[in-house]
């Protein structure tokens, strides 16, 4: 038998979950490269957000007027990588760093990104959102993550893995992503590296109908001293093809 | 081979793209600094990930024909830009413009190719940054016409 209060319960449940599923952006469909614009472009892999405003900076600077755009994104670029970086990361993981540099190029290996440098891939990601959960799909290396977005919270013992475990909610008009059992990544090559206490936090945006930004947040007191907090676009892209990595071979 | 009448100049030239691909890390592997450019017949394009292939042959300094490969973007970066399976025609005559391998192998990275129509096709990051250079002088050069 079903008491009024029983019913009130339904009722506000009915309603609170009408008011999320009328209320909650829709992020679907497939997101690109957005078109060639100074900061996109320097954030073409992801960057810091603070050495995409310090690139900015450089454009902004009338002293830089002779300077061509591929002198100053090389100079932010050198910025971020040996002087930004460094100086967020603690003493004991720069010494790691160096000590496990993998001297191929990352073009030489056939092996697929990370989490955090798969947070911020270019080319297409195709975004669904089911009811319960949402699927991020990479061009690059086909990567396909799951997002939990029913509430649950990641089991206590998990073993960490390549993509870690997600979960999401909405805030507001912004989709908010959290990653945890991450697995260490060294990456040396212009990427961030972290240790397997990382977390990732990130936050998906629209920018009108046709741009799709992320901020991304690296959290890991092994390796940084506070948090990183980096960046990448993407913009409509609709009936743009992801395309397989069938024998992946290194031509040289 | 008398369609074999190519040759391969080789030589580091002075190429107008300033190319910094500083975080696709190619570095190690090609030397971005430099650029060369030849003439080549198309053997064949592999357009895949994560990378595509072009299968080329050349003629060296002393006559004899050398396989190459051109290493330029994975397929979707290319497709969008037009590129498809069958681009090329059979045994095209092509001026390719790249990086060479840091190590010496007969391998170039992308900057350019000129097709036998006079076509060109250019890395899509170099043409990128070409756009957004040309934007911004256009822009300071308006900024400056209203000073």
């Amino acid at each position: 038998m079903v008491t009024n209060m029983n019913k009130l319960f339904i009722l506000i449940c009915s309603v609170s979950f009408a008011t999320w599923a009328e209320e909650a952006p829709d992020f679907s469909g497939t997101w690109s490269d957005p078109p060639p614009r100074a900061e996109d472009a320097f954030c073409h892999i992801g960057c810091m957000i603070e050495a995409r405003d310090y690139l900015t900076s450089l454009l902004d600077d009338p002293a830089n007027d002779e300077k061509s755009y591929a002198e100053l994104k090389g100079q932010a670029m050198r910025f971020q990588v040996t002087k930004l970086l460094p100086g967020y990361m603690t003493s004991e993981a720069l010494q790691k760093r160096l000590a496990n540099r993998d001297p191929r190029p990352l073009s030489r290996v056939c092996d697929p990104w990370g989490l955090v440098r798969t947070t911020m891939a270019p080319h297409a990601m195709q975004f669904t959102q089911y009811e319960d959960h949402i699927t991020l799909y990479y061009s690059e290396w086909t990567v396909l993550r799951h997002v939990y977005m029913d509430g649950r919270k990641p089991p206590a013992d998990l073993e960490p893995s390549k993509y870690g475990y997600s979960v999401g909610y909405f805030d507001g008009d912004a989709l908010i992503v959290e990653t945890t059992a991450i697995v260490a990544d060294n990456f040396a090559a212009g990427g961030f590296p972290h240790s397997d206490q990382a977390t990732v936090t990130e936050r998906f945006t629209h920018v009108g109908d046709e741009r799709l930004e992320v901020e991304v947040v690296l959290t890991d007191p092994l390796t940084f001293k506070q948090p990183l907090r980096m960046a990448r676009a993407w913009a409509w892209a609709p009936g743009e093809e992801i395309y397989p990595y069938d024998n992946c071979v290194v031509p040289e | 081979m008398k369609t074999l009448t190519l040759f391969l100049l080789a030589g580091v030239i002075g190429f107008p793209f300033s190319t910094s691909h500083a975080h696709h890390s190619f570095a190690g592997a090609f030397d971005m600094s430099s650029t060369i450019q030849f003439e080549a017949r198309v053997v064949r394009l592999e357009l895949r990930n994560p990378h595509a292939v072009i299968h080329i042959e050349v003629v060296n300094e002393r006559g004899d024909i050398e396989q190459w490969t051109i290493e330029g973007p994975g397929k979707l970066s290319l497709a969008r830009r037009g590129w498809t399976d069958d681009m090329f025609e059979e045994r095209e005559l092509i001026t390719v413009y790249g990086n060479p391998s840091a190590r010496g192998k007969p391998i170039v990275w992308l900057s350019k190719i000129i097709k036998s129509d006079g076509a060109e096709l250019v890395d899509p990051l170099v043409s990128d940054d070409l756009a957004i250079e040309e934007e911004r002088r256009a822009r300071r050069s308006r900024t400056g016409q209203g000073e």
